[in-house]
């Protein structure tokens, strides 16, 4: 445009040489008369009408020379009814004197104010009149009285005010070095003055320092009320209006010309306080205002004012009028809130807003106080009443909606925000990325905004190290929450409730991380220390003990592990109400603890209980429902409920798909577990491609899943050996057991280490491999006999697996020995069930049989049998064996229909079985085969195999 | 152009140190100068010194100048309109650098009445692209604070063309710094 003018420059340059000497208002027709070219027109016409520009120019140098720019008048005015003793200022407005009004009583002093209007036409002499009347209404102690108005002999219009000897507020608190709370005390009563003034339905529209004086009594008076009306009017003028406004102080939408609404004071009492508070002038971020957000914005003035200031500064000077505080009296009740230590309605308002439903409830009310405002555009100052009335009923709207929710203190406002943040990541929403944002952004503002709030920095602190867990980055949660739990210890005290949580938290990250030493080691001395604390008995300390009993199982005290998860879940149900978080978590955690310690039936209704609470809780689809549905799963596989669990685990990897949207370290444990079932089901096929599945996520979320990834290629390998691909089961196990030493290193003890030993040895008997398999299998059994005092599942397949050693090596003595134990073990823990059980049992039925123990045999087939029968669905390639098997020994016993019978019956199941590899039926097959051969074949490693075993996602 | 000899003597004296020497020659300048100077006396204010060091600045750098030789009012008040515009330029940079660091406590208060140094500076180097001869009236007009007449008289034109091209070049400066209104 510039430019453009510039260029043009020659041709216009006559034009207006000419139009100079043209009338103005003929200017127009001239112009179209003598010039053709309608962009050049415009561009006359424009130029011509910078009545602003030009006057600036003419004022020349002196507006740079700064205190040049007002210069004294020359003399004193004269007015009537007035002496005018002294010029006291001038502003962009007018000149001030002090004046004394001659009055019955004795002289009054006054400050008379000359405007810089000229007001000449008898039309706008009235309207000035009318307009100074209502203001002199306003009578209040803090606005200094509108005391008189009328013009000079020359034609200027004047105000009289009542005089204040003093200096305008900002100096005033710099001078006499006023702390915060004086400031804001002082700012409390000019919002009373302002209030009082839009009751009377007066704007006052150009507030500023300056215009809030303190007397030398320290009371506030505001001054110039309605003055910027009377200086401009409406319509046509509100363009003036906005180059003489502060431009500073002025809102937005003064500069678009819409009508003056109290929301135009709002803002200019949120830059009030700024300044106020600084001590100095904001600056306007330009750049923001294209942003819905507010003006004074930035990361200084978030230091310097404080979290909570700024919160309300930025509440009073949105850019749009509908999102400031509805109404002075809201503004200057948050100030007091602030004063007292309450929370403030801004911030549960700002932070709950975007997670709340009410969000749209709140749009849709302030929206119609927008309209009402629109409709009232161009009104006069009875039309603000109805605005303002609007405007009440908008906020009236918008509390209730608030208290729908309650009064949200400020740290759960914030939790909720950043919980809702991570829930709320559905795919239409969020993807993992976002979320990593997210959490970074609350980090910094963590640091940064809750500087001076350590209590709230360290829950947010913590807040985010487990979100970043729960979210499926435990790599990067560890950090956040050693911080937290060490600044908690100093913040709150080793017997506070909050220091106690956030090491909570920090068990449940080094749990997640493998190291469960540590965790416990921190976790038990923190409840130690709460214990002796002043407020034992807290959800907090349930959390903790439940937590602390499931390390304890796998840190090998199964016995004490139940005994404190019991003594957890009661304390929860005696002291914590029937909807508490914390009551849920005990009994999840003492459901999960009793399936890892090898009880799955007891086990199974507590986790059904947590399933349902966690739905009640959290609603049908949520990331935790998924987990729970997951452990629950995980026991109903042990205790042989296969098609529950496979049900089960598809609603939990199907709910994962939508609540997170994408790959998640979740979603792979769940994938993972549904293929571990599967497997069971002799499913391979579609297990491998589940276990595939996993894995791909497993790489796509690294290095967070790295751990998952290893136990799922240990899973694939058991799957191989299922199939009986022996040479693929090695391969796969020994990557899986590196991987897991890689990334756990020494933790790698607390974490199954025995138990993949004897897996991995399995594998090697079943290639013949005995010698290397040895030192495996000894190692294995020593470690779970260390490891766990009382029977335990692990000690239990270890002690089975050295019996097929044996077996393998020709003791069968030694072997039935070994397997005894081992079925005890599982007997004593009532696991009857689980696949290694029900395998060990067979072992030892075949052990019998190799010794010539045929009826203890036939027995314990027999029981076998009846176990596997309650297996859904059953285990067809597994019960074939089993049945071949016993046949075996009915024929051995002489019992000839018998063996008939379940050899036929052994081969109908048999071609249930799905097509494939498959090492049990390959077994099943061998044994029919045979049949009548061999009278008493030793039982070998080739003839039993095992199946994965599931491993819970911890 | 006429060679005067008061100029050269003038500043002869200046150079002196006689701090009057220089108000024959540029009387409204160096009239407004001073007064600020003393405003700023007695004031006492915490209106900032800047304006205290403005004035000693014009005033060395017109001194230091004085070996400089100008032969007529005209290139005088050529140079003095330059050097201010210049120190007022150089003190817009600096207060808008430490407004950048600070918000700035000694900003007149009205700031979008005045019109910024530096955008007129730009719109004054525009127009000089264009005519230079209406770009020397504004800047002795706007830098010198000389009157039309004054400004004739030293060009030696007469009055009503300056007025005429100051009409002018105020509508272009105007222009350019009130865009798109």
């Amino acid at each position: 445009m510039i430019a453009e003018f510039a260029q043009r420059w020659p041709e216009i340059e006559p034009l207006i040489d000419q139009l100079f000497d043209v009338p103005a208002a003929e200017r127009t027709d001239w112009l179209h008369k003598h010039c053709g070219d309608a962009t050049l027109r415009a561009l006359v016409a424009q130029a011509l009408d910078h009545a602003a520009g030009n006057e600036a120019l003419e004022r020349g140098m002196a507006q740079w020379l700064p205190g040049l720019a007002d210069d004294v008048p020359e003399g004193l005015p004269s007015i009537a009814g007035y002496r005018v003793l002294r010029f006291v200022g001038s502003g962009g407005m007018a000149s001030v004197f002090e004046a004394e009004r001659e009055l019955p009583g004795g002289p009054q002093t006054v400050a008379l104010k000359l405007l810089r209007i000229d007001v000449h036409d008898a039309e706008e002499r009235g309207r000035f009149l009318r307009e100074q009347r209502i203001l002199a209404r306003l009578q209040h102690p803090h606005i200094a009285q509108l005391l008189d108005a009328g013009f000079s002999p020359t034609g200027t219009p004047f105000l009289a005010l009542e005089f204040v000897a003093g200096d305008d507020i900002v100096r005033h608190c710099e001078q006499r070095g006023l702390g915060m709370r004086e400031r804001l005390a002082l700012f409390i009563d000019v919002c009373a003055a302002v209030e009082h003034a839009h009751r009377s339905l007066i704007v006052h529209r150009d507030l500023k320092p300056s215009n809030v004086l303190v007397g030398a009594d320290g009371c506030v008076k505001l001054v110039d009320f309605g003055i910027a009306k009377l200086l401009t009017g409406d319509g046509e003028r509100t363009r003036t209006e906005a180059r003489r406004l502060t431009r500073l102080y002025a809102a937005p939408e003064q500069f678009s010309g819409d009508t003056a609404t109290t929301a135009i004071d709002v803002y200019a009492l949120g830059v009030l306080l700024t300044e106020l508070i600084c001590g100095q002038k904001p600056r306007r971020d330009s750049q923001n205002d294209a942003e819905p957000t507010s003006s004074l914005d930035s990361h200084v003035l978030r230091k310097r004012l404080g979290i909570d200031l700024h919160a309300i500064v930025q509440e009073a000077t949105r850019q749009h009028p509908n999102r400031r505080y509805a109404s002075v009296s809201a503004l200057s009740a948050d100030v007091q809130r602030f004063l007292d230590g309450k929370p403030l309605q801004v911030r549960a308002d700002t932070l709950a807003y975007r997670v709340f439903t009410f969000a749209r409830r709140h749009t849709f009310a302030v929206s119609t106080a927008a309209v009402a405002a629109l409709m009232l555009s161009g009104a006069t100052i009875a039309g603000l009443h109805e605005a303002h009335l609007a405007r009440r009923a908008a906020q009236d709207a918008h509390m209730q909606a608030m208290s729908a929710k309650g009064e949200a203190r400020r740290a759960d406002a914030l939790k909720i925000f950043l919980e809702g943040l991570f829930d709320s990541a559905s795919p239409e929403t969020k993807g993992t990325e976002t979320i990593e944002q997210l959490l970074a952004v609350g980090r910094e503002r963590a640091d940064r905004d809750f500087a001076m709030q350590p209590a709230l920095r360290v829950e947010i602190i913590a807040l985010i190290g487990d979100l970043e867990r729960r979210s499926g980055h435990p790599d990067r949660a560890l950090r956040p929450l050693e911080e937290a739990a060490a600044l908690a210890k100093t913040q709150f005290g080793a017997g506070d409730r909050r220091t106690l949580h956030v090491q909570y938290l920090l068990a449940k990250e080094l749990d997640e991380l493998g190291r469960v030493h540590e965790a416990t080691a921190g976790l038990q001395s923190a409840v130690s220390a709460f214990q002796s604390g002043p407020n034992p008995h807290s959800p907090e300390e349930v959390q903790a003990l439940a937590w602390i009993a499931g390390l304890d199982e796998r840190s090998g005290d199964s016995a004490k592990a139940i005994e404190i998860g019991q003594q957890a879940l009661t304390l929860a149900r005696r002291v914590l109400p029937d909807d508490s978080d914390a009551l849920t978590e005990a009994v999840l955690n003492f459901g999960w603890l009793l399936m890892d310690a090898g009880h799955p039936e007891p086990a199974v209704p507590l986790l059904r209980e947590a399933l349902a609470r966690k739905r009640s809780h959290l609603g049908a689809r949520h990331g935790d429902v998924a987990d729970t549905m997951d452990l629950l799963a995980q026991a109903l596989m042990q205790s042989g409920r296969y098609s529950e669990s496979e049900q089960l685990l598809r609603d939990a990897v199907s709910m994962d798909t939508s609540v997170y949207g994408r790959p998640n370290a979740h979603t792979a444990w769940h994938l993972n577990d549904l293929a571990n079932v599967l497997a069971f089901e002799d499913r391979f096929n579609e297990a491998e491609a589940l276990y595939d599945q996993s894995m791909a996520i497993d790489l796509a979320v690294a290095p967070a899943a790295d751990l998952t990834q290893a136990v799922s290629i240990g899973n694939l390998a058991r799957l191989r050996f299922a199939q009986g691909d022996y040479v693929g089961a090695e391969a796969g196990y020994r990557d899986a057991i590196a991987r897991k030493q890689r990334l756990l290193g020494a933790d790698y003890g607390d974490n199954n280490l025995g138990y993949d030993k004897a897996r991995l040895a399995e594998i090697l008997i079943a290639r013949g491999r005995l010698d290397e398999s040895a030192p495996l299998v000894n190692a294995a059994v020593a470690e779970e006999r260390r490891r766990y005092r009382d029977a335990h599942p692990d000690t239990a397949f270890a002690l089975m697996i050295d019996a097929e050693l044996m077996a393998a090596s020709g003791d069968h003595h030694r072997a039935a020995d070994l397997c005894e134990e081992a079925v005890a073990m599982y007997t004593a823990l009532d696991d009857q069930r689980t696949d290694k059980a029900i395998r060990a049992r067979l072992l030892l039925g075949d052990l019998w049989l190799s010794l010539g123990r045929n009826v203890e045999a036939k027995s314990q087939l027999e029981a076998v049998l009846s176990t596997l029968s309650t297996i859904t669905p059953a285990p067809s390639a597994l019960m074939a064996y089993a049945k071949a098997d016993l046949a075996r020994i009915d024929a051995s016993l002489g019992d000839v229909d018998a063996a008939t019978r379940l050899h036929t019956e052994a081969r109908a199941l048999l071609s249930d079985v799905k097509p494939g590899p498959n090492a049990d039926r390959d077994a099943a097959t061998h044994l029919l085969a045979s049949a009548g051969t061999e009278r008493h074949e030793p039982a070998g490693a080739m003839a039993i195999r095992r199946q994965p075993h599931p491993q819970p996602p911890r | 152009m006429n060679s005067e000899p008061q100029v050269t003597e003038a500043l002869v004296r200046a150079a002196n140190g006689d701090p009057t020497a220089l108000d024959t020659l540029i009387p409204k300048i160096y009239a407004a100068l001073r007064q600020l100077a003393r405003r700023q006396r007695a004031h006492e204010a915490a209106h900032t010194i800047e304006t205290t060091a403005l004035v000693h600045e014009a005033y060395l750098k017109l001194v230091t100048q004085g070996g400089a030789t100008f032969t007529d009012r005209a290139h005088l008040y050529a140079y003095m309109s330059q050097v201010m515009r210049h120190i007022l330029i150089d003190h817009a940079r600096r207060k808008k650098a430490q407004k950048r660091q600070a918000p700035d406590v000694t900003a007149p208060e009205d700031a979008s009445d005045i019109i910024d140094v530096l955008a007129i500076d730009e719109a004054l180097t525009r127009l000089a692209a264009v005519d230079s001869r209406l770009a020397h009236v504004a800047e002795l007009r706007l830098f010198a604070d000389l009157s039309s007449p004054d400004i004739a008289a030293a060009l030696g034109v007469n009055a009503r063309t300056v007025e005429r091209d100051w009409l002018k070049a105020r509508t272009f400066l105007a222009a350019c710094l009130m865009p798109a209104a």
